[in-house]
């Protein structure tokens, strides 16, 4: 049935990210710190795929969440004692609560929801262009009233002093927790509703589906899972400023979330992985590194402009991403039945042909039927 | 511009009312102002003697006045029997019951076996019966079909024609039929209206309209029936 079949399709994403988690537990602190960060794009990219890959409204202005997020949570956990001294302007309210780092990251989710369905209720009724502008918009407003208002936060400066205690396991469960709201909204009523919705909208509410009602839910839980990825990041470095999460995070974790194919959150997850990797090589190659008898040395800012290729190819040929936009579908070997390791390729299945094996996520125009049993 | 002038038109549940005319003539219009995807400047559209001009297609869906489109609109990516559960889940349905539901309509219509295809898999002759079946699922009182012959063979008409009849005899929903098809509409029609120009042309049953030489000269004749 269509309920045991969906849960296989949790497996892949929530194993892909455990996987990674556990192998940055298990090495040197140098690339524990880069595997954090790949789980922590990972939970914004999960965050990202709830609203624009639910809905096929593109959205400029999720990072606005994570920078609400960091800020809150980063602010909120400096130790009372030294938050005057390193912030003189703040609200009286701000400067004398502290909360704990675990408690701070229910704030940074709440505040993001709140502050995405503020701007989602006038918001969610634009699609196409229009809404991408919109969105946009709001990416502007948050940053520039997070880097002038100093009553609220450090302004221009760094916010620092912050607690660092997100390392790979805690950034794991974080994007495990979004991955699993993710997949819960995906197969709700609202989420199978805007799914349709984003098919044929025409079609949609001629059934009854009021559209920017499940918009603004898709917006709202979006905010919430890129407020708690800000508070992760913050916690992970310790200290934020308002340009680390503004337009270069805004393109990184598109440009993730379209290579890896925004139909599906296994596309969201094998993205965000993916492209972090990538990135992180890239970064690290600009300084220098060796591959093997190689000798990498890219000039500055050849990171961006190899990522900004990848994503255009992408687009270009291959717009559905690298999983097509679909759910992998992993299901434990049974005795008997089909051995391990042999999954199966929903890429491969002919189109009028159903297997049981099978169930994809709907995703794109050209994809597979799913199969019930 | 004015699509259409001073057109009145009411349809029962227990009927099935054709509209013919010529292109141009303001049919599809006239399901879209009716089913609220177009707005009127003026004029008045009432469901079972509520006023409801002012009301969205959501609304109106949900208050069961629903249509079918012209070439499909299927939720393509969704399998067929999804594209159904969701019309259910639209107006409110419990999604256990909506599954059960789905299952019912696909095999009322024939299309049991194609459950599990993809909408945009499917022939013509399967879309503009899902597209009927999804409309279905939203428990209509009323349906509106633009257009279901389109692109439909020969061979495949008399289905349909049992499918525009089992609508008003098994769903109890009356119909308002609009199609080029003459064949489709003086078989499935209890009374067939003639717009042209905007205007009612003429108005009876299938018979009357057949031998009135106003409709004949202004459409019938220019199709074979």
């Amino acid at each position: 049935m269509t309920r045991r079949r969906g849960l296989t399709q949790f497996v892949a994403p929530a194993l892909l990210l455990i996987a990674v988690g556990i192998v940055g537990g298990l090495t040197s602190a140098g690339t524990q710190e880069d595997i954090t960060s790949v789980l922590i794009s990972a939970t914004m990219v999960i965050a990202l795929y709830v609203f624009i890959g639910n809905s096929g409204v593109i959205s400029f202005g999720q990072i606005s969440f994570v920078a609400l997020g960091a800020f809150a949570a980063g602010l909120m956990t400096i130790p009372s004692a030294v938050k005057p001294t390193v912030l003189p302007n703040l609200f009286p309210f701000l400067a004398d609560h502290s909360v704990g780092s675990f408690e701070s990251l229910f704030l940074a989710a709440g505040l993001g929801a709140l502050f995405a369905f503020l701007a989602g209720v006038p918001l969610m009724r634009l699609s196409g262009l229009a809404a991408g502008i919109a969105t946009f918009a709001v990416l502007e407003i948050t940053h520039n009233v997070l880097r002038f208002w100093d009553k609220i936060g450090p302004g221009a400066q760094t916010l620092a002093l912050v607690p660092e205690d997100v390392g790979p396991y805690e950034a794991m469960l974080g994007a495990l927790f979004a991955a699993t709201v993710a997949f819960l909204y995906q197969r709700s009523r609202s989420g199978r509703l805007l799914r349709a919705a984003r098919e044929d909208p025409a079609a949609a509410q001629a059934v009854g589906v009021n559209i920017h009602r499940h918009r603004l839910v898709a917006f709202t839980i979006s905010g919430a899972l890129a407020g708690l990825a800000g508070g992760l990041l913050v916690h992970q470095i310790g200290s934020i400023t308002t340009e680390q999460v503004y337009l270069e995070l805004t393109f990184l974790t598109l440009a993730m979330l379209v290579v890896g194919g925004m139909g599906s959150l296994w596309g969201a997850v094998v993205g965000a992985v993916l492209v972090s990797f990538l990135d992180i090589f890239l970064v690290d190659a600009e300084g220098g590194v060796g591959v093997g008898p190689l000798d990498v040395d890219l000039p500055s800012g050849a990171s961006l402009v190899i990522l900004g290729a990848l994503m255009a190819s992408m687009l270009i040929f291959r717009p559905a991403g690298i999983t097509g936009g679909r759910e992998l579908t992993l299901r434990l070997p049974r005795l008997g039945g089909r051995g391990p390791g042999e999954q199966p390729d929903e890429r491969e299945a002919a189109a009028d042909q159903p297997q049981p094996e099978q169930a994809l996520a709907p995703g794109t125009r050209s994809e597979t039927p799913r199969s019930e049993t | 511009m004015q699509a259409l002038e001073g057109v009145s038109l009411r349809v029962d549940r227990s009927e099935v009312v054709g509209l013919i005319g010529p292109n141009g003539a303001g049919k599809t219009t006239l399901v879209n102002l009716i089913t609220g995807f177009d707005v009127p400047d003026s004029g008045r559209i009432e469901l079972d003697g509520r006023e409801i001009t002012a009301w969205s297609a959501v609304r109106r869906a949900s208050s069961g006045l629903a249509r079918t489109f012209q070439h499909g609109h299927l939720f393509a990516g969704l399998s067929a029997i999804e594209n159904v559960e969701v019309a259910a889940l639209g107006v409110g349905a419990r999604s256990s019951h909506a599954h059960m539901r789905a299952r019912e309509l696909l095999e009322m219509l024939g299309l049991g076996d194609r459950a599990d295809h993809d909408a945009s898999m499917l022939p013509h002759g399967d879309e503009s019966k899902l597209g009927v079946a999804r409309a279905l699922a939203t428990d209509p009182r009323y349906l509106l079909m633009d257009e279901p012959a389109a692109g439909l063979s020969e061979p495949e008409l008399p289905a349909l024609v049992n499918v525009i009849r089992s609508v008003r005899d098994q769903h109890r929903a009356g119909v308002l039929l609009i199609d080029h098809n003459v064949t489709v509409i003086m078989e499935a029609c209890d009374r067939v209206v003639v717009l042209d120009g905007g205007r009612v042309l003429s108005e009876g049953t299938p018979e009357e309209i057949r031998a009135n030489p106003r409709v004949a000269a202004a459409y019938l004749g220019t199709v074979r029936a």
